[in-house]
Parts: C-alpha cells; sequence; structure tokens
C-alpha cells in the first residue's frame, strides 16, 4: 500500500513537470517610444539581454517619437551593437531626458564605502563571530547528568 | 562577597518569578550538534527580520507609485538604510537556507514519525509562512522582478479560480495590491508564523528532541536543554555577525522600477527551480508544482509507515527525498543558466485590462480621475509620466473645489479638498526627491485649505487664496517631472 502511494505520487509529479507546453512569446503591441526605451533598459539592467534591448530600441526609432531624444537614441543603438552596454544604458537614460545617477529606470546600488562606520561594522561582525565560537566551544559545560545546567547553576 | 551575594540573589529573584528551571529538562547529547540547532537558527533569523523589518517599515511608503522611490531614498538619505535593508535581506536568504536544511534533516532523519506527525505539520505551515513572507518581501520592494513576480502571481491566481480570490482586484476596491501585500508581509503572516511556532516549540518540549535513525535511536549522553540554549546563542552571535559583514560588503541593489510589457527578470534563487518548469510548461507547471510540493510534504508522515525512523525500514522514501533534491538542485541551476521567457501575455497593447500594472494603474486612475473627460483619461492613460498625470488630476481637483467655493456648496469642496490630499500625499515624496521645499509648500497650502473648509463657516476668501497657491505650487511641481 505504502509504495503504491509513493508511486502514485512520483507518477503525477513526473507526469506534470514532463507535459510539456511550451511557454507562448508575448505578441508586440503598441507601446510609446519612452516605454520602448525603459523595456530595454530592464532588459539591460536585468539580464544584461542585449538582443532583446536591440530590438526594443529598434522599434522605439521606429516610432520617430518627439518625446526621446532620436539622437542619443541612435548612439545607445550603435553602443549595443558595439556590446558597449554601460555606454548604451547611459545613452538610453539620456534620451529619456533624465540623468543617470538619479533615474529611477537604473538600479541603484550602494557598496562598500571604506568609511569608519563601514570598517566599525565589520569589525562588530568579526567579534560577534568570535564571542559566538568562544560560547559554542566553551568547556565546562557538563555533557551529561540531570544536574548542572546553566539555569541551575 | 557582597557582590557575589547579591549577585545571587537577583538570580534567585529572577528564577523564581520566570520559572527559568523549567527550561533545565534533559535532552539527548545530540540536540547540541548543528543539525539539531537549525530550527534554533532560523529562529533567531526570524528574530533578527522582525526587528529589522520593524525599523524598515517606518521608511517604507506601500504604495505602488512611490514604493520604489521609498527605498532609494532610504539608501541614499538614511543613515545607515542600506545596511538596515542588507541585514533584512541577508538574514532572509539565512532564514530560507536554514529552514530548508531544517526541514530535510527532519525527513532525513525521521523526526515525523508518531507520536511527531502534527508537529511535522506545524512545520510545513512554518516552511509555507517563510516562503511567503520571502515572497511578499520580494515584491515590496516593487521593481522589475517584483512587478514580474506579481504579475505571474495574478495570472496563477486567475486560473485557480475562487481560490485566488486576494488578488483579484474585486477583492479590494480601490486599495493597492501592493498595499494589501505589505498588510499580509507585515502583520498577517508574522502573527501566522508566531502562532505556529508557538505550537512547534510547546510540541517539541512535550514530545521531546526525535531520537537518532541509527544505533537504535540512543544517544550517547543527555544534556540540559539550557545548555542547547546557550549553544544556540552562540549560533545566534555567528549568525549576526556574518549577516553584520555581508550587509555592509555586499548591500542588496535595488532594481528599476517597473516597466510593463515584458519578462526581463529571474526570480530570486528560492523560485528558480519553480521558475524553469514554468519555463517548459507555463503557468500551469506553475501552479500544479506548488500544489504537488504541498500535497507531498503534507503527506510525508502517512506515506512513511516504518515503525520506527531508522534509516534501514526507511531506505525507500529516504532515497526518493534525496531524489527530489537533487531534481530541483538540477532545475535551480538550470533556472539561473537560462533566460528569462515570456510566459504572460505581457507584450500585449498597453489597454489591455488584464496587466498589473493597469490593476495598479486603476486603483490610482480611479481616485484621482473621476471627472477627467475620455480624451484627458486616454492622455493619461498613454504617454504623460505618472507624476504628471498625478499633477494633471490634481488640477482637476482644485478646479472643482474652486467652482463648489463659488457656489457656496463647501460640503462638495470638503469632500474635494481630502481628495486632493490624497493625490498629492500620493505624490509628495517624489516631488520632495526632486524639490523638497515645494513639496514641503504644497502640502502646507492643501492641509490648510482642509482645515479652513472644515470650518462650521469657512472664510471663503482665505480657501480661494489657498488654492491659487496651491494651483502655483503644482504648476510648478509639474515643471520639475517634464
Amino acid at each position: 500500500m505504502q509504495k503504491r502511494v509513493v508511486l502514485f505520487f512520483l507518477v503525477v509529479f513526473l507526469l506534470t513537470a514532463s507535459s510539456i507546453a511550451f511557454a507562448h512569446g508575448g505578441e508586440e503591441g503598441e507601446v510609446d517610444a519612452p516605454t520602448y526605451v525603459r523595456q530595454a533598459l530592464a532588459f539591460l539592467e536585468g539580464t544584461n539581454n542585449v538582443e532583446a534591448a536591440k530590438e526594443r530600441v529598434q522599434d522605439a526609432l521606429k516610432l520617430e517619437s518627439d518625446e526621446i531624444d532620436q539622437e542619443k537614441l541612435l548612439k545607445a543603438q550603435k553602443a549595443l551593437e558595439n556590446s558597449e552596454l554601460e555606454q548604451a544604458t547611459f545613452l538610453l537614460v539620456k534620451a529619456l531626458g533624465k540623468e543617470p545617477n538619479t533615474a529611477e529606470e537604473l538600479s541603484f546600488k550602494v557598496g562598500f564605502k571604506s568609511t569608519i562606520n563601514d570598517y566599525l561594522l565589520i569589525i562588530v561582525g568579526v567579534v560577534f563571530i568570535i564571542i559566538g565560537g568562544l560560547i559554542i566551544r566553551k568547556k565546562g559545560l557538563p555533557a551529561t547528568g540531570k544536574k548542572g545546567g546553566i539555569i541551575h547553576g | 562577597m557582597a557582590e557575589k551575594k547579591s549577585q545571587a540573589g537577583i538570580r534567585a529573584w529572577v528564577k523564581e518569578r520566570l520559572d527559568l528551571s523549567s527550561f533545565d529538562y534533559e535532552v539527548p547529547g545530540h540536540a547540541n550538534t548543528f543539525l539539531f540547532s537549525l530550527g534554533g537558527v532560523t529562529l533567531i533569523s526570524f528574530l533578527i527580520l522582525i526587528i529589522s523589518g520593524i525599523i524598515l517599515a517606518q521608511y517604507y511608503v506601500p504604495n505602488p507609485e512611490v514604493a520604489n522611490s521609498s527605498i532609494r531614498v532610504l539608501m541614499k538619505e538614511t543613515k545607515m538604510g542600506s545596511i538596515l535593508r542588507g541585514v533584512h535581506f541577508w538574514s532572509a536568504q539565512v532564514a530560507m537556507v536554514t529552514v530548508i536544511l531544517h526541514l530535510l534533516r527532519v525527513f532525513v532523519y525521521g523526526s515525523y514519525k508518531r507520536p511527531r506527525e502534527l508537529n511535522w505539520l506545524l512545520g510545513v505551515g512554518l516552511f509555507f509562512g517563510m516562503v511567503g513572507l520571502y515572497y511578499t518581501g520580494t515584491i515590496l520592494k516593487w521593481d522589475q522582478e517584483a512587478f514580474e513576480a506579481l504579475a505571474h502571481t495574478i495570472e496563477a491566481a486567475k486560473q485557480v479560480g475562487v481560490f485566488g480570490f486576494f488578488f483579484n482586484q474585486q477583492f479590494a476596491r480601490g486599495v493597492p495590491l501592493l498595499t494589501r501585500i505589505y498588510s499580509i508581509h507585515t502583520s498577517m503572516l508574522p502573527l501566522v508564523m508566531i502562532g505556529l511556532l508557538v505550537g512547534h516549540l510547546l510540541l517539541v518540549k512535550s514530545l521531546k528532541i526525535s531520537p537518532l535513525p541509527w544505533n537504535s535511536g540512543k544517544s550517547s549522553d543527555t544534556q540540559m536543554f539550557s545548555q542547547h540554549l546557550v549553544k544556540l546563542s552562540g549560533y545566534g552571535f555567528i549568525l549576526l555577525g556574518i549577516v553584520t559583514i555581508l550587509a555592509t560588503f555586499l548591500r542588496p541593489e535595488l532594481g528599476p522600477v517597473p516597466v510593463e510589457g515584458i519578462e526581463a527578470t529571474k526570480p530570486p534563487w528560492l523560485f528558480l527551480s519553480i521558475f524553469s518548469i514554468e519555463n517548459w510548461t507555463g503557468l500551469q507547471g506553475l501552479i500544479w508544482t506548488s500544489i504537488l510540493l504541498l500535497l507531498g510534504l503534507i503527506a510525508v508522515p502517512f506515506i512513511d509507515r516504518a515503525k520506527s525512523n531508522n534509516l534501514k525500514e526507511r531506505k525507500i522514501i529516504v532515497a526518493l527525498g534525496i531524489f527530489m533534491v537533487i531534481f530541483v538542485l538540477v532545475l535551480t541551476i538550470n533556472g539561473y543558466v537560462a533566460k528569462p521567457e515570456q510566459h504572460l501575455d505581457m507584450g500585449k497593447p498597453v489597454q489591455t485590462e488584464n496587466k498589473p500594472d493597469k490593476l495598479e494603474n486603476s486603483v490610482k486612475k480611479e481616485a484621482v480621475s473621476e471627472k477627467l473627460t475620455d480624451n484627458e483619461e486616454q492622455e493619461l492613460g498613454s504617454t504623460v509620466p505618472p507624476e504628471i498625470q498625478q499633477l494633471n488630476a490634481a488640477l482637476v481637483v482644485i478646479g472643482e473645489i474652486k467652482k463648489a467655493i463659488n457656489t457656496k456648496e463647501i460640503q462638495i469642496a470638503r469632500e474635494k479638498a481630502i481628495q486632493l490630499d490624497e493625490i498629492l500625499d500620493a505624490i509628495n515624496l517624489q516631488i520632495a526627491v526632486k524639490d523638497k521645499k515645494r513639496a514641503a509648500d504644497l502640502k502646507e497650502h492643501v492641509h490648510e485649505l482642509s482645515e479652513i473648509l472644515e470650518k462650521t463657516q469657512p472664510n471663503l476668501n482665505e480657501a480661494n487664496d489657498l488654492l491659487v497657491h496651491s494651483k502655483e505650487s503644482v504648476e510648478e511641481a509639474i515643471k520639475l517631472f517634464e
């Protein structure tokens, strides 16, 4: 009985996992030029998907929208073709009329700052680890017996 | 000597009142090993998450319009903000790793065997609670990854009918889904978790630590539970140290504000295996895998009918478990390597009703553009940046207040002033990022206006003056986003 139930679950799981019905690609829709540029940026920021970003830039260029700086967009396209991703990202943001250091279309990260605060935190972290290690390795805690627990003293 | 006496006195006083001696019960020696401390380590991570989460909540705005910006402000302008977020992030990673390892340890060691079946179920509940917290936490950062994760969940929820009610727009009209997820993350799930946790720990105490699955289950020695707690505090210190160092060196980044129509990100590592399955099978795979995982885990103690937890008697089920773990690892690696696929109809035209961003935006538009003409509404929904849309809507409401004041319809003016306040509150942070003074002025004008109109006999001239100032401020604010 037990084996049958196990087999049942295994078969159901494998059948489900292997019933391949490939995910369909989304159809292209009517999107405005700034959205195409934002999509291109999201592809670059998300998974460095250069091909998808190129397509979106191409789509944005086709629309010849006034909301986008066409010259910068063309430069961004060139940068993408030359695999200069940082440059392309910079130009795409500029094409949207935004500044790369404040644009919310880009990821934001704060790195290690090499300040006293940061070094202090590292020291605190190391001290915690040492204290933890000492507690774990602490000898003198009776290993057996009904008495001698920490709270009994 | 006197000092020692007073210390003993304090200890006795505390012992008497807290009955700490109840922690001095015997547990097998193996309870102090790292593998048997994984649950405790998860609990410590959970405590760190609660404390850091409470502080983070003071800076977070659970509104789709400004959620991402509010985190940026926290990271940029709040002292230690990025480190605090790092502590929360890394504690969550540690909690997930340790809860999974704890679950696997309990599974392999057969610690769910009679009479601990119910405790296994509580543990499964805790595991899914942690996954829920991890998932909702991912959504709250409201970047592209969060947006796509929510879009998937909304689509999946549609396919499970009534069970997906929470993600239905009709469930709480006018309240952004992000705001509801925030309440789930910060109140409902932690409360459920604490309830389950209390039951889990009480059962661990009353049913005792499970025996080892070899050597006839007998541990070579015994220890006091209080010693186990001390050891656990050691692990807690190490955990805190590691999390602090990671949060300082490797602060989590925040992704870009979401853009509709694409699937450009991958989920966090925890969901990469399911992501792989979804890549092959579509959304149905995601739903069925989740259901099967839940059912499978619930069924474990009832499938395994061996009389003891001895490994020799449980070869098949342990082998099956190991196979599943390897399978999930392979899927995770595959998910890491694979490119994101289009699973949803996210490339369809912007006006498609079913899209999650529309769900969020519709809430905003519903609140701000009740009286807009069709043309204006179309314009708002298409090319104008969302900040300007909001501010344009504010201008419309200002016009309506003015009209109501002129016709002496004070009640309507009051209601519209509240509406104006809500609209501007929602965007105030974004204005503040660009021009703090402008944001403060705007807030002050609108609050003063509300206060005047609230009076039984409001001074209408004063109200009109404030309206003029408010209108000017809004127009200036629009320029900031142009």
